[in-house]
């Protein structure tokens, strides 16, 4: 039984499904038999498949500027540089996991380098890790405090016996990847913005 | 590469379309549908080439615009299926084609005039011809949320383009 108006009309949900196509043959023949016989019914229908028609034969807006140069340089600059960052990015997250993780890992490297499988080669690198690990908790704590702890920390500083290069070369080789590693990462970001704006001028 | 950009000059203008309707900006609209194709490109590997590029590439470009509207409004939902429609092409003199951009660009007000969740319902189901129980699906909202939300828009509609009441 189809549902009705009281005064026995087509309900709004009946007929959006008749042109929705979504009403099963019986009640489409229901539908259609009503229509037949009803001006009130037969005129709402009309109205609505006016409006359906008026959707979808909207016709296309024309596109004002042709996409393909833009899109297309977009995709040759990402593609060249894509390598390059994915390089940028590791060093970030290197440099930053070394020097935030590697202190929370004493346990783990004290056992390391007492290993008898460990080599003196090795156990003296993990050891200038550890180091410079070290100096950099101890800047950490200098640059979080006040001012005067700080400088008392700086003071409190436990010297390094020499040979202290080693650390120090690793400290600055670190430094420069992390440098080159934001030097690159905005040189991405520069080129893809100034080929956007180079299309926008262009187009 | 070479035959990606032929896909774009194909089908940048109905990608475009997709995104005009949406937000009703052409700048706007243009960034996006460069920005669709450039994910489109991304997304190569995962494409079927059994199936139709065309819907595949006016689905993420909905997608980015229904991302886009949502950061302006909240919405969250994406739009997963969108079938090939036949092409309609006529032919008319320039008068009717006159007469028919005017009215294009009474109904695309019309459109755009609408809340934006009613303005994506609408474009799910005539331009992407999605059933009630597939906007249901891409939308997480009930079907009787669907059906009253797209009715509700069509007498909106049905007010602003024939200026009487509709009920």
């Amino acid at each position: 039984m189809m549902p009705m108006h009281e005064d026995y009309h087509l309900d709004e949900t009946v007929l959006h499904g008749y042109l929705d196509d979504v009403l099963d043959p019986t009640q489409r023949s229901e539908v259609e038999a009503h229509i037949a016989g009803c001006p009130l019914c037969s005129h709402r229908l009309q109205e609505l498949g006016e409006l359906f028609l008026s959707l979808t034969s909207l016709a296309d807006v024309p596109l004002e500027r042709d996409l393909v140069p833009s899109v297309m340089s977009i995709i040759r600059q990402r593609k060249r540089y894509f390598p390059v960052l994915k390089f940028a990015i590791a060093t970030q997250i290197l440099t930053v996991g070394f020097l935030f993780i590697w202190p929370h890992m004493s346990a783990a490297i004290d056992e390391i380098i007492a290993s008898p499988l460990t080599t003196r080669f090795t156990a003296e690198t993990i050891g200038v890790f550890t180091n410079v690990s070290r100096i950099w908790s101890v800047v950490l704590d200098a640059l979080t405090g006040f001012l005067t702890r700080g400088l008392i920390n700086l003071r409190n500083v436990p010297s390094f016996s020499w040979p202290v290069l080693d650390e120090w070369l690793v400290v600055v080789v670190m430094v420069v990847i992390w440098l080159v590693g934001n030097g690159l990462l905005l040189r991405v970001t520069q080129s893809d913005r100034r080929s956007r704006l180079h299309q926008d001028v262009v187009e | 590469m070479n035959a990606f950009g032929e896909l774009v000059r194909r089908y940048q203008v109905s990608v475009y379309n997709v995104c005009y309707r949406f937000l009703g900006e052409r700048r706007e609209s243009e960034d996006l549908a460069q920005e669709a194709f450039i994910r489109a490109y991304k997304r190569l590997k995962t494409f079927d080439v059994e199936r139709p590029f065309g819907p595949w590439m006016r689905r993420i470009a909905a997608n980015l615009c229904i991302n886009h509207l949502r950061r302006h409004e909240p919405l969250s939902f994406q739009l997963e299926e969108e079938r090939d429609l036949p092409m309609q092409t006529q032919e008319m003199d320039l008068e009717a084609r006159h007469m028919q951009i005017e009215r294009s660009e009474v109904v695309r007000a019309a459109i755009l005039g609408l809340p934006s969740q009613y303005r994506i319902i609408i474009e799910l189901r005539h331009f992407h011809d999605l059933s009630y129980a597939e906007i249901s699906a891409a939308l997480k909202m009930p079907l009787s949320d669907v059906k009253s939300h797209l009715f509700r828009a069509r007498k909106m509609l049905a007010k602003r383009l024939f200026d009487d009441a509709y009920a």
